[in-house]
C-alpha cells in the first residue's frame, strides 16, 4: 500500500509491482488518481485554460506512471514528480492549442451572472485583458505566476518543479506580478482610448 | 474603487478561478478505465510475446534482413573513406619527408659556416630541432658552391640564424679599449715607426715645458730626449 508521511511518499506497493502482473500496477497506479487527480488537473488546467485537454492531460500522466511503474520506489517526492509530469505534458500541448483561444469562454465564465449585462460584457473584457496580458509575460514568470496560483503548490515544490531555486522562484513571481499589473493598466487604458 | 484596485481585483479573479477549478465528473473513472486498457495493451504484448517466441525470432531476423542492404552501404562507405584517408595521410607524410630532408641538408651547410655577422635573433624551433641530422657528401660538396648566396638568402629571410658571439676575454677587452682611443685611420697607421715618432714628440712636448717653467731659472730636464724623467728642482 502506499502511504503518505507529509509530502514525501512511501510506496510500499513498488517492490511487489515490480513481479505484479500490469493489471495489479495500474490498480496500484490508480490508488494515486483520487490523491493527485485534482491537483494534476488544476496544473494542467493553469497552463492549457481548456478542461478537455487538461483532463486528457492528467490521464496520460498517470499512463505515463504505469509505464514507468517500475521506477516508482527510486521517486523521492511523488507529488512533485507528478506535478512535473503533468505540466510538461501540458507545456507539450500548448503547441498544439492556444489557451488563447479559450479565453473568451473562460472570462465569459468568470463573468459574475449577478450583475446587469452591460456590467458583465465589461468586466469579462477586463478579465480578457489580464488574461493577454499573462499570455505575454516571459515565460519563467508566467510559469511561476500560474503554478503559484494553486494553492497546494508551496515555493519550494514550485522551484523543484521548475528547477529552480525558491529565492529565484520568488523574485520571479515577484517581478510577474509587478509586470502583469502594468501591462494591464496599459492594455486597459488602451482598450478605453480605442 | 480605483483603476489600480481594479486591475488588482481582475488579476485575483482569474488567478483564483485557476485556484478553484474542479475537475469534470467522473474523471477518475475515465482515467481508470485508461489505465486498464493500458494495463491490458501491455498483458497482451507481453503474454503475445511470450507465445509466440518464433515470430519475434522471426521479427528480428526480417528487421536484420531488411537493414542488410543498408549496412552494407554503409560499410563500403566506410572502407572508402578510410582508405581514403589512408592515402592522404601517406602523401602528406612523404611530402613532410622531402621538404625536411632539404631544410636539413641546407640547415646543416649554414651552420659551418664562420660566424661573421650578426642576424637578429628570431627563434626557428622546426629547423633548431633537424640541425644535427647527417648529410651526404655529394651534397655537401653541391652546396658548398653555392653557399655565400644562399647565406645571404638565409639571411634575408631569417632562416638563418648565426650563433651568439663568445664572451671576450680580458685580453680581448683591454685591446678593445686601447684601439678605440684613436680613430680608424689612426689605428690603420699604427706602426712601430709610428709609434717612435709619437713618443719621441711625446718626451719633446714634456722637455720644452719643464725647461721653460723651472721656479729658479734653471732647466730642471737633463736627461736624455729618448728617456725623459722628472728630477728634483735643487
Amino acid at each position: 500500500m502506499i502511504s503518505a508521511e507529509g509530502c514525501r511518499l512511501t510506496l510500499a506497493v513498488t517492490d511487489s509491482t515490480q513481479q505484479t502482473t500490469p493489471a495489479a500496477a495500474a490498480d496500484a497506479v490508480a490508488v494515486l488518481v483520487p490523491q493527485y487527480g485534482t491537483l494534476l488537473f488544476r496544473v494542467a488546467h493553469a497552463a492549457l485554460r481548456n478542461r478537455a485537454e487538461a483532463e486528457d492531460v492528467v490521464q496520460e500522466t498517470f499512463v505515463r506512471v504505469l509505464q514507468h511503474h517500475h521506477r516508482l520506489n527510486e521517486v523521492r517526492d511523488m507529488r512533485v514528480w507528478l506535478v512535473r509530469i503533468a505540466w510538461n505534458l501540458a507545456l507539450d500541448r500548448r503547441r498544439r492549442i492556444r489557451p488563447s483561444q479559450m479565453d473568451d469562454v473562460f472570462a465569459e465564465a468568470l463573468a459574475s451572472v449577478t450583475v446587469p449585462a452591460d456590467r458583465a460584457l465589461a468586466q469579462s473584457a477586463h478579465l480578457r485583458t489580464v488574461l493577454e496580458e499573462m499570455e505575454r509575460l516571459p515565460k519563467a514568470e508566467r510559469h511561476v505566476l500560474l503554478l503559484n496560483a494553486i494553492d497546494e503548490m508551496e515555493t519550494a515544490e514550485i522551484a523543484d518543479v521548475l528547477q529552480k531555486s525558491e529565492s529565484a522562484v520568488r523574485s520571479l513571481l515577484f517581478r510577474a506580478r509587478t509586470r502583469l499589473r502594468e501591462r494591464v493598466e496599459r492594455g486597459w487604458q488602451a482598450r478605453r482610448n480605442a | 474603487m480605483t483603476h489600480e484596485d481594479q486591475h488588482d481585483q481582475a488579476i485575483e479573479d482569474v488567478l483564483h478561478a485557476l485556484r478553484i477549478t474542479e475537475p469534470p465528473q467522473g474523471y477518475e473513472a475515465r482515467i481508470h478505465n485508461a489505465l486498464l486498457q493500458a494495463a491490458v495493451e501491455t498483458q497482451r504484448s507481453i503474454t503475445f510475446n511470450s507465445r509466440h517466441p518464433e515470430r519475434n525470432a522471426a521479427k528480428s531476423k526480417y528487421l536484420l534482413v531488411s537493414l542488410l542492404p543498408y549496412m552494407s552501404w554503409a560499410a563500403a562507405c566506410v572502407v572508402v573513406l578510410a582508405l581514403g584517408i589512408a592515402v592522404r595521410s601517406h602523401l602528406q607524410s612523404t611530402s613532410t619527408r622531402q621538404s625536411s630532408t632539404r631544410k636539413v641538408s641546407q640547415r646543416n651547410v649554414i651552420s659551418r659556416v664562420p660566424d661573421a655577422s650578426p642576424a637578429p635573433m628570431t627563434p626557428v624551433p622546426a629547423l633548431k630541432k633537424q640541425a644535427l641530422l647527417p648529410v651526404s657528401k655529394s651534397t655537401q660538396n653541391r652546396e658548398e658552391v653555392a653557399q655565400p648566396q644562399r647565406i645571404e638568402v638565409a639571411i634575408q629571410t631569417h632562416e638563418y640564424i648565426p650563433e651568439p658571439p663568445m664572451p671576450l676575454t680580458q685580453q680581448e677587452r683591454l685591446v678593445i679599449r686601447m684601439m678605440r682611443r684613436n680613430t680608424a685611420q689612426q689605428l690603420a697607421e699604427y706602426t712601430p715607426d709610428a709609434r717612435a715618432r709619437q713618443l719621441h714628440e711625446d718626451a719633446q712636448a714634456y722637455h720644452d715645458y719643464f725647461a721653460a717653467t723651472s721656479l729658479d731659472g734653471q732647466p730642471i730636464y737633463v736627461q736624455s730626449i729618448e728617456h725623459p724623467q722628472i728630477s728634483g728642482a735643487n
